[in-house]
């Protein structure tokens, strides 16, 4: 194996500029809002004091970063003043995430990022490399891990998507299918709020020039009669249609959004085998691809919100070590396919391929082998017992507000609350009921829950770190109990398993066969 | 068996009736390896009585500490002419029943805190029991054990206790602690968890 250092490529400088700049631009957006009508303010000044440091140290950090591939380590060192050597040995490496943006690919290169078990922040960014560096990183760090012997494997030709052999497609995602799982998502709502947030946060209503009552007026001269008496009337009539109006607008708007952020965030997603790892590619204009070790993953989710089922299609996601922790590193999450703790294993499927499709990925899981156990019978007498003391509860402190503050006759129709909230969990908690079970095969522990939106989680044994057996009090007195399974890389939301409502013996059972299980299993990283 | 019971003045009557139906029928384990000390018996044990007084210790430090300083307050407010002599001596009364009723808490709950706490051994790894309303039994399987630590602070040191830590790559699960173990009994229990295939974990 090589063991001379390598460099960065020779135009990383502006990269790191760029990346260092990053966390300069909301403070500068502010200062230039802040001093806006300042006469003195020089901002081309202010711009050069934050940006020519930032560009020697981005200088000096491209001259002083190298890296090695040591026999079984990776050594990367770094630091100005502070000299940093990092040993990162190969098999602790779980992905290299490859990131292209419109600029890297102008100039033929990509930020790699090297993501180690256990942290939830990157090991080692490399910003940036040239295609066949990267390649070369990817071949003697991954390769190295499998019987393939990395020696024989150095044929990197400079394009990027050129792999070796034993390469099958698992899953394209058509551009149709992308505008469905724009539909589904409720992305649309996420961005349109950081925008609120921003433009409020901006003050941009206030600026010069704009005056909502005088384009109100401006629009109303030269609209038709129907808008006119929407917009003046007050008539209940036009300010219900309006209100409706507005809000379907709206809503229309948000998956308008959302469609679009969609297409171009998983625009051609692929997902390949590649010498027994799995490789996602997605992207138009940054490119993402990133490499899954199979035995890395921990847990797989399935997920079938209401839109899903509506249009018969299912989305599957996956937990890996490391690739937890939300909020660390802005590029880490974009690599991990969007602000989320989970890997996108399939972004969207049509619902009955989900099964065929895990079974090919992962040969170990199969969703249509589990026999799906119930949750006790008395689940549902708890779930409605514990709602209807809520809603009591709540009616009793409406009822007693309305009498005090109006008339205890207004007051009656606090029973409304019950009347209404009731019936819904009832059918809530059966619904739930009918869809939630648990399934143990001989190499994994299933658990699927959900009503109108729905999860099935797997982890397979040997990724069972913890198993934990609880009881509440209300449990005790229900001889019931729950089981819940750690494991790693866990993030702080998504489904998983922990089947709750279930028969203390049941539970018992589950658990002692769980901790047999993981008892008898190696764990690797 | 290595839990000692020095049983030196702990008042509580420790005959009290284990809730029986928060047993968990495990399957009795095969029997140990060899080299397994015979503290993997599979058998449920208590920490060390010793860990009682040590709560009841930290408890009553806690609540004489934070009376004393509420009651030092007030008096100086009174003498200071704050407060009417007969708001002092309603509140002093105000102020003595939290107290004492802090002071039996502090006094009874390490108790019924211990009573709960129990933990299992066995070829397979190690289970610990605890919780007084909310119970939990959490296992941690030998094989995902990633390492263990066995820390002392001084008051535990002073009554020959420690605490275990059990360190695994889960989540949640990530550290599982074990306290007020017989120091002699954790580091036994330490040995027993360490990875038996070698030192890479």
């Amino acid at each position: 194996m090589t063991a001379e250092p390598r460099r960065l490529h020779r135009l990383s400088w502006l990269f790191l500029t760029a990346s260092s700049a990053k966390g300069l631009i909301l403070p500068l957006i502010f200062v230039f809002f802040a001093s806006a009508s300042n006469p003195f303010a020089r901002f081309e000044l202010l711009g050069a004091v934050f940006l020519i440091p930032t560009l020697i140290s981005a200088l000096i950090r491209q001259r002083i970063y190298n890296y090695r591939f040591a026999e079984d380590e990776l050594v990367v060192r770094e630091g100005v003043l502070t000299k940093k050597e990092r040993h990162i040995p190969y098999e602790r490496i779980h992905n290299i995430a490859v990131i292209r943006n419109p600029f890297h690919r102008m100039f033929g290169v990509a930020s790699a990022l090297i993501e180690t078990a256990g942290s939830g922040k990157p090991e080692a960014v490399l910003r940036v490399l040239d295609m066949p560096a990267i390649a070369e990183l990817r071949h003697l760090t991954l390769g190295a891990e499998e019987d393939v012997d990395p020696a024989d494997d150095v044929d990197t030709d400079g394009a990027p998507a050129t792999v070796s052999r034993e390469q099958t497609t698992l899953l394209e995602v058509p551009t149709a299918e992308l505008a469905k799982l724009g539909l589904i998502s409720n992305r649309g709502a996420i961005i349109f709020a950081a925008l609120a947030a921003f433009l409020t946060q901006a003050q941009l209503w206030q600026a010069d020039g704009f005056d909502p009552e005088d384009w109100a007026s401006r629009f109303k001269v030269q609209t038709p009669d129907w808008v006119t008496w929407l917009l003046d009337s007050s008539a209940v009539v036009s300010r219900v249609l309006l209100g409706v109006g507005v809000i379907l607008v709206f809503l229309a708007l948000l998956r308008l959004v959302s469609i679009g952020w969609h297409l171009v965030k998983y625009h051609g997603f692929t997902l390949v085998r590649q010498r027994g790892d799995l490789r996602t590619e997605f992207g138009l204009l940054t490119t993402v691809s990133s490499i899954i070790p199979t035995h890395k993953i921990q847990l797989v989710t399935t997920h079938d919100s209401i839109l899903h089922r509506l249009l018969r299609r299912t989305s599957i996601d996956l937990e890996t070590v490391g690739a937890s922790e939300q909020g660390s590193d802005f590029e880490k999450q974009l690599a991990q396919g969007g602000f989320k703790s989970r890997q996108l294993l399939a972004p969207i499927l049509e619902a009955g391929r989900a099964a065929g499709f895990l079974r090919q990925v992962l040969p170990d899981l199969d969703l249509e082998a589990v026999e799906w156990q119930p949750l006790s019978t008395r689940a549902r007498q708890r779930i409605m017992k514990r709602m209807a003391i809520i809603t009591g509860i709540q009616t009793f402190t409406l009822m007693s507000v309305l009498s005090v503050f109006l008339h205890p006759l207004v007051a009656l129709h606090a029973l409304w609350l019950p009347a209404v909230v009731l019936p819904l969990v009832w059918f809530g908690a059966t619904g739930w009921l009918r869809y939630s079970r648990w399934g143990l095969t001989d190499n994994a522990v299933y658990y699927r829950s959900g009503w109108l939106g729905r999860a099935v989680s797997v982890v397979p044994f040997d990724k069972v770190q913890t198993v934990v057996l609880s009881a509440s009090p209300f449990d005790r007195r229900k001889h019931m109990a729950s089981v819940a399974v750690d494991t790693a890389g866990a993030g702080a939301m998504g489904h998983r398993i922990d089947i709750p409502y279930l028969d203390r013996s049941v539970a018992e059972t589950i658990y002692q066969r769980l901790y047999a299980e993981a008892g008898s299993t190696e764990f690797n990283w | 068996m290595d839990d000692q019971e020095p049983d030196s003045n702990v008042e509580e009557p420790t005959a009290e009736p284990v809730e029986v139906e928060a047993e968990v029928a495990e399957t009795e384990v095969q029997e140990p390896e060899t080299e397994s000390i015979e503290l993997a018996d599979g058998k449920e044990h208590e920490v060390d009585p010793a860990a009682i007084q040590l709560k009841r210790l930290v408890g009553g430090i806690l609540v004489i500490s934070v009376g004393t300083v509420v009651l030092l307050v007030l008096t100086l407010v009174w003498a200071l002419d704050g407060m009417p002599g007969w708001l002092y001596r309603t509140l002093l009364v105000a102020w003595g029943t939290p107290v004492v009723g802090f002071g039996y808490f502090a006094w009874q709950w390490p108790v019924i805190h211990h009573r709960h706490l129990r933990y299992r051994v066995d070829r397979g790894g190690v289970r610990i029991r605890r919780g007084v309303l909310w119970r939990k039994i959490i296992s941690i399987p030998t094989t995902r054990v990633q390492h263990t630590d066995v820390s002392q602070g001084p008051l535990q040191r002073n009554l020959g206790l420690a605490t275990l830590t059990v360190h695994t790559a889960g989540t949640e699960g990530a550290s599982i602690s074990l306290t007020g173990l017989n120091h002699q009994v954790a580091l036994q229990l330490r040995d027993h968890l360490l990875p038996a295939h070698g030192d890479d974990g």
